[in-house]
C-alpha cells in the first residue's frame, strides 16, 4: 500500500458531479497540474442517488440515450463551462473517465488502480447537523484513500462562479 | 385461407385446442365404454368419466388461461412497447409518480412479472436507475391485483365474446397494429374461457371428501403460502395462481383463510422470475430484483401473525352473501371477491408502508449487495438483454446501443492505427490486431442476438430494421477486419522492407485518412441514432473521396520517377494504403445505406433489399 502513497509521477484525479463545487475543484487541479507537470483525469461516477431518481433522464430530451451517453454529454458541457470561467487554462489536456458504482468507493478504488498522485475534489461544505445527515463523498474519500486528498471548499470561489453565471 | 391457416398454425394454440376440445370428451367416452379404470384408485363418489372430465377440464382450462396470458402479454408488448418504455423512463423522477407508473404499466401488460423483469432489463442496460425503479416495483404489485379484481366478477359467462371480437379483428384487419390488438383481446377472452372451464370442471369436487380434507389442511396459512408460492413460480404468473384460487372459490371450495394463504404465497412466488432474470446482470439490476423480493417477503412476515385480523378486515370491506344463501353457496358467492380484495389490500398496504422509506431501502440494498471490484475482463455486451428479445421494439433499440459501442471500438482502432501505420513498431501494430478481438466479440454477440429476435413475431418495419442492423453490423465488423488484417499487414510490410514514407506523401495520405475517418464516424452515427443526414453525408462524400484518392494516387505515380532507393516497395506500400482506405469507405457507405433503408421502411421490401 505504501507504493500508492505519493506516487511522484502519478496523475491528479478529479472526481466531479458537474456542480459548481466540482468546477472549482477542476480549475484548482488544472492549475496545480500545470505547475507540477502532471496529467489530470476527470472522473465521473455514473450513479443515481436514491434521493434523486431521474437525475440523468432529466438532462436529456432523447429517451433512447443511456445514462453513460447522457453523462458524457454533461461532462462536455461541464468542461465547456469551466473553459468559459477560465479561458486561459487548456482543458483539452484533461482526460475524462466514466465508471459506474457507488461514488465514494469507486473513486478510492480507481485512484488506487491508476496510482494517482493525489485526489482533488469539491465539497458542498455542509456544516452542523446537515453534514451529519448528508453523507459527504469527500469525507469518505479522505477516510479511505491512501494518497493525499485535497478538498476544495472554495465557497467564495463557487459564489464567484455563480455570480458570473448570473451575469 | 392461407392467411387464416398461417395465423392459427401456432403449435401451442393447437396443443391447447386438441387437448381441451377433442381429448377431453373422447378419452372419457372411451374409458367409460371400455370400462377400464384409467385411474387405478378411482375415488369414491366420482366416476371415471367425471374424474376424466375434472382432470382434463382443469388442465385444459389452465392451458387456455396461461396461453391467453402469454398471447395477450406478447401482443400488448408489440403494440405498447414504445409507449411503455417512455412512460417508465420519463415518469419515474419521484417515488409517487413511479408508483402510479408501476400501476399503469402493469395494468396494461397484466403482469407484475413483466414489469419487474423489464425494469431489471432497463437497469442493466443503464437506461434506468435503482432509485427510479423502487416506486415502480411497488406500483406493479398494486397493478397486478387489478387482474384478480376483474376475474372475481363473473365475467367468464361472457368469455367467448372477446374471443370472437379478437378473432374478427385479427382476421379482417390489414393493419399490423390492429391485428395485434386483436391478439390481445382474444388473449383476454381465452383467459376468461380457461377460468370458466376450470371452474365448471371443479364442480364435482364440492362433494369429494379427500379434496375437502386437503383444503382443510391448507387452512394452516403456512401450507397455503408454500402451495401458492410453488404454483406461481411454476406458472410464472401470480395472476394465474389467483385465477385458480378464484375458480376454486367460485365453486365454494375455499374458505377465506385458505384463500389468503394461497394469495400471500402467490405474492412471494411472483418475485422468482425477476430474481432469476437478474442473475449475472450488473449490481444495480440485482438490487432492483432484490427490492422486489424484500418488499413481498417483509410484507408476508409482517402480516403472518395477524392473518385472522386481516381476514376480518377483508370480510368487512367485501360484499356480504344474501341471507337466503347458506354453506357452500354462500362461500361461492362471497369468497372470490374477498380473495381479490385480500390480494389488493395486501399490496396497497405494502406500498403505503414502504413508500416513505424507499431511500433507506435503496441504501440498505446498496450496502447488502456491494459493487463488483474494478477489472478489465474480456468485453461483454452491455445492452443485449435476453429478456428484451420478446419485446422486439426494445431488443432492436438495445442492438443499436450495442452497435454504438462496437462503433466506438472501431473508431478507437482506426485512431490508433493511423500513427502506427506510418511510424509504429511491430508491437504497436500487434496491439491493434488485439483491439479487433473486442470488435469481433461484440459482432458475434450482436448477430446471435438478432438471430434470436428474428424468431419473434415482428412487424414489417421491425423486420426491415432487423435486416438493416444485421447488415450494418457486418459492414462495421468488416471495417475492423480491414484494419486488423490489411492495414496491419501493410504496416508490417513497411517494416520488413524498411520503407520510409516521405513527409510530403504522408501529408497527402493523411488528408485521405481524415476523410475516411469522417465517413466511418458519420456512418456509425447514422445507424446508431438513425440519423438520415449523417447517412446522406457519407454517401454524398463519394465524389470527394474519389477525387482525394485520385489526387493521392497521382502524387504517388509522379514520385515513382524520383530516383530513390527502395522506390518500388515504397510505392507498393503507399498504393496499398489508398486501396484499403477505399475499401473502408466502401463499407462505411454500405453501412449508411442500411440506415437509409431502415428509415425508408415504408417502401416495398424488395426495394429496401436492393439497397444492400
Amino acid at each position: 500500500m505504501t507504493a500508492c502513497v505519493l506516487n511522484p509521477e502519478g496523475p491528479i484525479l478529479v472526481p466531479v458531479d458537474f456542480s459548481k463545487h466540482s468546477e472549482a475543484a477542476l480549475i484548482f487541479a488544472m492549475n496545480i497540474a500545470e505547475l507540477m507537470e502532471r496529467q489530470v483525469i476527470v472522473l465521473h461516477i455514473v450513479h443515481e442517488p436514491a434521493s434523486a431518481p431521474g437525475y440523468y433522464r432529466r438532462e436529456s430530451s432523447d429517451d433512447s440515450r443511456t445514462f453513460d451517453a447522457i453523462a458524457a454529454e454533461m461532462m462536455e458541457k461541464f468542461i465547456e463551462e469551466a473553459k468559459e470561467t477560465c479561458p486561459n487554462i487548456d482543458f483539452t489536456k484533461a482526460e475524462t473517465k466514466f465508471l459506474d458504482g457507488i461514488p465514494s468507493r469507486r473513486i478510492v478504488e480507481y485512484a488506487k488502480k491508476i496510482d494517482a498522485h493525489m485526489v482533488v475534489m469539491g465539497s458542498h461544505g455542509h456544516r452542523g447537523l446537515k453534514s451529519v445527515l448528508i453523507a459527504s463523498k469527500a469525507r469518505k474519500v479522505m477516510q479511505y484513500a491512501p494518497m493525499p486528498v485535497t478538498v476544495v471548499k472554495a465557497d467564495e470561489m463557487v459564489q464567484k462562479l455563480m455570480k458570473k453565471e448570473a451575469k | 385461407m392461407q392467411r387464416f391457416a398461417s395465423k392459427f398454425m401456432n403449435t401451442r394454440f393447437m396443443v391447447c385446442l386438441t387437448l381441451a376440445l377433442l381429448g377431453m370428451p373422447l378419452l372419457a367416452e372411451a374409458a367409460d365404454l371400455a370400462n377400464i379404470d384409467i385411474i387405478p384408485e378411482a375415488p369414491v363418489g366420482l366416476s371415471n368419466k367425471e374424474w376424466m372430465h375434472l382432470c382434463i377440464g382443469m388442465f385444459g382450462g389452465l392451458a387456455f388461461m396461461l396461453y391467453g396470458i402469454e398471447k395477450m402479454g406478447t401482443a400488448l408488448k408489440v403494440v405498447a412497447g414504445d409507449k411503455m418504455k417512455q412512460v417508465m423512463w420519463r415518469l419515474t423522477s419521484n417515488r409517487f409518480t413511479g408508483l402510479l407508473t408501476g400501476i399503469f404499466v402493469t395494468a396494461v401488460v397484466q403482469s407484475s412479472t413483466v414489469t419487474t423483469v423489464l425494469l431489471v432489463g432497463f437497469i442493466s442496460t443503464r437506461l434506468m436507475s435503482l432509485a427510479q425503479s423502487i416506486g415502480v416495483i411497488l406500483g406493479a404489485d398494486i397493478g397486478t391485483t387489478i387482474t384478480a379484481q376483474i376475474l372475481a366478477f363473473k365475467v367468464s359467462e361472457f368469455a367467448l365474446v372477446p374471443v370472437c371480437v379478437g378473432f374478427l379483428m385479427m382476421f379482417l384487419s390489414k393493419k399490423d397494429k390492429f391485428t395485434q390488438v386483436g391478439h390481445a383481446v382474444m388473449g383476454i377472452g381465452l383467459i376468461f374461457f380457461g377460468i370458466s372451464l376450470m371452474s365448471q370442471s371443479m364442480y364435482p369436487l364440492r362433494t369429494y371428501d379427500p379434496f375437502i380434507n386437503v383444503m382443510a389442511d391448507l387452512s394452516n396459512p403456512l401450507y397455503g403460502i408454500i402451495a401458492g408460492a410453488v404454483f406461481t413460480a411454476l406458472t410464472n404468473s401470480s395472476a394465474a395462481a389467483l385465477a385458480v384460487v378464484i375458480a376454486l372459490a367460485s365453486q365454494g371450495l375455499l374458505t377465506l383463510d385458505v384463500g389468503i394463504g394461497l394469495t400471500l404465497g402467490a405474492n412471494l412466488g411472483t418475485c422468482l422470475t425477476a430474481g432469476i432474470v437478474a442473475i449475472g446482470k450488473n449490481r444495480e439490476a440485482v438490487r432492483a430484483a432484490a427490492a422486489h423480493v424484500l418488499f413481498k417477503l417483509l410484507g408476508v412476515i409482517l402480516i403472518f401473525p395477524f392473518i385472522g385480523y386481516f381476514a376480518e378486515l377483508v370480510t368487512q370491506w367485501s360484499p356480504k352473501a344474501p341471507t337466503d344463501l347458506q354453506g357452500v353457496e354462500a362461500l361461492a358467492y362471497t369468497v372470490p371477491r374477498q380473495v381479490a380484495n385480500a390480494h389488493t389490500f395486501f399490496n396497497v398496504g405494502i406500498a403505503m408502508l414502504f413508500l416513505p422509506f424507499t431511500t433507506q431501502f435503496a441504501r440498505f440494498l446498496t450496502w447488502a449487495i456491494p459493487d463488483k471490484p474494478l477489472d478489465d475482463e474480456e468485453i461483454q455486451p452491455l445492452f443485449l438483454d435476453e429478456f428484451l428479445i420478446s419485446t422486439p421494439v426494445l431488443a432492436l433499440q438495445a442492438t443499436r446501443s450495442e452497435l454504438a459501442r462496437m462503433g466506438n471500438e472501431v473508431i478507437d482502432m482506426y485512431d490508433s492505427l493511423i500513427p502506427a501505420l506510418f511510424h509504429g513498431s511491430r508491437a504497436d501494430l500487434k496491439a491493434i490486431s488485439k483491439l479487433d478481438e473486442d470488435v469481433d466479440s461484440l459482432y458475434a454477440h450482436i448477430v446471435t442476438y438478432l438471430g434470436k429476435v428474428s424468431g419473434q413475431s415482428l412487424t414489417e418495419k421491425q423486420t426491415n430494421e432487423l435486416l438493416g442492423l444485421t447488415y450494418a453490423s457486418h459492414h462495421m465488423e468488416s471495417i475492423g477486419d480491414v484494419i486488423e488484417i490489411n492495414f496491419v499487414n501493410i504496416g508490417l510490410n513497411r517494416l520488413d522492407h524498411a520503407v520510409v514514407i516521405s513527409d510530403e506523401t504522408e501529408k497527402v495520405l493523411m488528408s485521405l485518412t481524415e476523410v475516411c475517418r469522417r465517413a466511418i464516424k458519420d456512418s456509425i452515427r447514422s445507424i446508431t441514432e438513425l440519423d438520415r443526414d449523417a447517412a446522406e453525408r457519407v454517401i454524398g462524400m463519394k465524389r470527394d473521396f474519389k477525387s482525394v484518392a485520385n489526387k493521392a494516387s497521382k502524387h504517388l505515380t509522379e514520385r515513382l520517377t524520383a530516383s530513390e532507393k527502395n522506390r518500388l516497395n515504397t510505392f507498393s506500400v503507399e498504393m496499398d494504403v489508398i486501396d484499403k482506405l477505399q475499401r473502408i469507405y466502401f463499407h462505411a457507405a454500405r453501412l449508411s445505406k442500411c440506415t437509409i433503408s431502415i428509415l425508408d421502411s415504408e417502401a416495398p421490401k424488395e426495394a429496401a433489399l436492393k439497397a444492400y
